[in-house]
């Protein structure tokens, strides 16, 4: 197939008409159209997808609204048409498909994509075709399900990275993708059609057994299998109607989720944030009441000298008094064994009787005593006094607390800037989330979680019923074994049916695994080759596929590189695409959607110089930041066909001049 | 593409040749023809191509006898 050329209509930025000439000589077969972001290159991409196939793609390569495909402008002023129209050559034939949207009669501001009714149109060497006949057509030369590989966003083809992590749900998007072009479905139906057939004249057969007699016993084993089987699979069909709308709920919601997932991020930290200010408030209240538990003893520290120097004082003084009973107790202890002496006139120390002499000595002794006993006075009461003044400022003197006020203001000081700092946080969370319904978000969050787990317990019943299905079906094909070696029942013609179409699901049952086998070989070599062509790294040795096409480059070890950057990610899918472009379909056009943006000038060199050999047309559409005009551009002046330029007429209205003839 | 480059033809006759190498493969083939055209049919089609199928096995019956 070779595009000539593209009219649009009121699409996207492009007012009015537009049209474009796609490069039709084999030797200039590139296209170039610059422009900048936000002018209407993926629009030119979505203009030719939605001629083709009516539809257009936006962000996650889900579909724009047909409301959102009309030129803003154009509407305001009144336009509510829109039309693309596409003319190209297949097989020698001249086709001319176009597609037209407007405004149903009665509506006056359409406000919904149902507003609209959409006519296409399909000519073939001039000849309008019947409707019915345009689908297979398209499909003939550009189905829409392998569209990804020659219609195709570069800023998508990271999505092929997730070929290797297993059970992806982009990834099995992108497999059955490949699939497709690689012709598995073929086998698939195939396999899928036969085993209707089969089933259906496995009924007839059992009819016609009955029939024949002599064969009722297998002919009612027969029957119920066919009923078990067409219950399970009435269960699978219905399991995966379940499963699909569960698969659907679950990603309008990973869409708002991943929406809204900056303002559900700013919430959590909201959240965290406003439980720290309480904690810290807490702490605060906990500290400033232990605090004032403390302070209220603490005017004694304004005293504690004072009362100190006093209490010193007051020590000296009961230690006077204390001395001078000390000294009474010595003398009324003398005064009493001397008197005891005396009246025993024996010596109290040694034991020995006492002489007169040394009677007169103690008795004088005794008088003298008697008389200093009389001169010593003692006061008990001040006595008493003292001590309980001592007791009374030993208690004003007990351990300081100042040093556990120091450490509370300390702390509280420490706890009042965090609590700034939660509460600026906490206020400029608030200001982000502002008029968003967190509640909203988080319920959603939950749903979605749900639906998950719904996904995996549909799936695990999917995988039980297919199981069962498998096992009846088995012993179906026990039983057809054993009747085709009885002549009468092989001459039933429903017999023969069987025969043939359960030969015919057996051998398509096969050709499925073998031809993934064959493909994985073919596009690993494939892809490999291209690689090789495109990297800049010599020592890379090719890819290595795995089960889901995903590719890992290979070292000079032939060692996996498990890391590897943006832009080596890009040219592997490039690579990929590339080798399924070989082992799929005929050589077509490709047009490209921004294919350069993580690449560096010596990858969009080898990409520049190697795709032109490869596709029948090469179209690219480029901002001047991903190629340089000048140096980029000159080793493939010799291919360029021609070159457009994107141009702002104001924010809802782009233009496209043609820069080179 | 010819035959030669068709995986998935080449592939579905291996098969047959493994499983059930009595298989008539100008049935085959034809069977494969029905497939690849009717592949990108929309759902709602999906009749179209059992029921050509369905046909040639009728036929295929028929010349037998």
């Amino acid at each position: 197939m070779i595009l000539k050329t593209l009219s649009l209509q009121n699409f996207m930025p492009y007012k009015g008409q537009t049209s474009l000439n796609f490069p039709t000589e084999k030797d200039r077969n590139v296209m170039l159209v610059y422009g900048d972001n936000m002018r209407g290159k993926t629009s030119l991409l979505n203009g030719i997808r939605w001629a083709f196939y009516g539809n257009a793609l936006g962000r996650h390569s889900r579909p724009i609204p047909l409301l959102d495909l009309i030129n803003k402008e154009a509407a305001s002023e009144g336009d509510w048409s829109m039309e693309a129209c596409i003319t190209f050559e297949a097989d020698g034939h001249n086709y001319e498909l176009r597609r037209r949207a407007k405004r149903r009669p009665l509506v006056t501001t359409p406000s919904r994509s149902e507003d609209f009714e959409v006519l296409r149109a399909l000519s073939k060497d001039g000849i309008p075709l019947g409707d019915h006949l345009i689908d297979a057509e398209i499909n003939r030369y550009a189905p829409e399900q392998i569209s990804r590989f020659f219609l195709f966003d570069g800023e998508l083809l990271q999505e092929y990275e997730s070929l290797l992590i297993d059970g992806s749900e982009q990834g099995k998007k992108i497999k059955d993708a490949i699939e497709q072009v690689l012709g598995v479905p073929t086998l698939i139906r195939g396999r899928d059609d036969a085993q209707t057939i089969l089933k259906a004249a496995q009924k007839l057969q059992s009819v016609d057994l009955q029939r024949l007699g002599g064969f009722e016993i297998q002919a009612q084993k027969q029957k119920t299998l066919q009923a078990q089987i067409e219950a399970l699979e009435e269960d699978v069909a219905r399991l995966n109607g379940n499963l699909k709308r569960t698969k659907e709920e679950r990603l309008v919601l990973e869409d708002f989720l991943e929406k809204t997932e900056s303002v559900y991020q700013a919430k959590e930290r909201l959240n965290a944030a406003q439980k720290l200010e309480q904690a810290n408030s807490e702490r605060q209240t906990a500290l400033s009441i232990e605090r004032l538990g403390l302070i209220k003893d603490a005017w004694r520290e304004l005293i504690r000298p004072s009362i100190t120097l006093k209490r010193n004082e007051i020590y000296a003084q009961h230690d006077a008094l204390t001395g001078q009973l000390l000294d009474r107790n010595k003398i009324e202890t003398k005064i009493s064994q001397l008197r005891e002496a005396l009246k025993t006139d024996t010596c109290q120390t040694c034991g020995q009787a006492l002489h007169q002499e040394q009677k007169d000595v103690a008795s004088n002794e005794l008088s003298a005593l008697e008389n200093e006993l009389k001169n010593l006075s003692f006061d008990m009461t001040a006595m008493q006094r003292l001590s309980s003044q001592i007791q009374s400022l030993d208690k004003l003197l007990k351990p300081s607390e100042a040093a556990r006020i120091e450490f509370i203001d300390r702390d509280l000081a420490r706890l009042r800037i965090e609590q700034t700092k939660h509460d600026n946080e906490i206020e400029s969370l608030t200001d982000l989330i502002k008029g968003q319904d967190t509640a909203e978000i988080s319920r959603k969050r939950n749903l979605r979680d749900g639906l998950l787990k719904e996904e995996t317990r549909i799936e695990e019943d999917i995988k039980k019923s297919q199981y069962a299905i498998d096992k009846d079906r088995n012993d179906l094909a026990i039983i057809g074994k054993a009747l085709e070696n009885n002549p009468q029942a092989r001459a039933a013609r429903s017999s023969k049916v069987v025969n043939i179409s359960s030969a015919l699901e057996r051998v398509y049952t096969r050709s499925i695994d073998r031809l993934r086998e064959d493909l994985k070989t073919k596009v690993e070599s494939l892809a490999s080759e291209a690689f090789k062509k495109l990297t800049t790294q010599v020592k890379y040795s090719g890819l290595r596929i795995n089960s889901n096409y995903g590719l890992t480059i290979l070292d000079e070890h032939n060692q996996e590189v498990t890391i590897r950057s943006a832009g080596a990610e890009q040219i592997v899918a490039l690579s990929l695409i590339d080798g399924l472009a070989h082992a799929g379909r005929s050589p077509g056009p490709v047009v490209m959607d921004t294919p350069f943006g993580r690449l560096d000038p010596k990858h969009r060199a080898n990409i520049l110089t190697y795709l032109p050999s490869t596709a029948q047309q090469l179209v690219l559409f480029v901002h001047e930041g991903e190629v340089n005009k000048t140096t980029d551009m000159r080793q493939i002046s010799q291919k360029i066909g021609c070159v457009y330029e994107i141009k702002e007429v104001n924010p809802r209205h782009s233009k496209i001049d043609r820069v080179t003839q | 593409m010819n035959n030669d480059n068709d995986l998935a033809l080449n592939a579905l006759l291996a098969a047959a040749i493994e499983v059930d190498p009595e298989l008539d493969l100008t049935l085959l083939k034809s069977s494969y023809e029905i497939q690849k055209k009717h592949q990108f049919d929309r759902d709602d089609y999906r009749e179209a191509s059992m029921q050509e199928l369905k046909n040639l096995i009728e036929a295929q019956i028929d010349l037998e006898n």
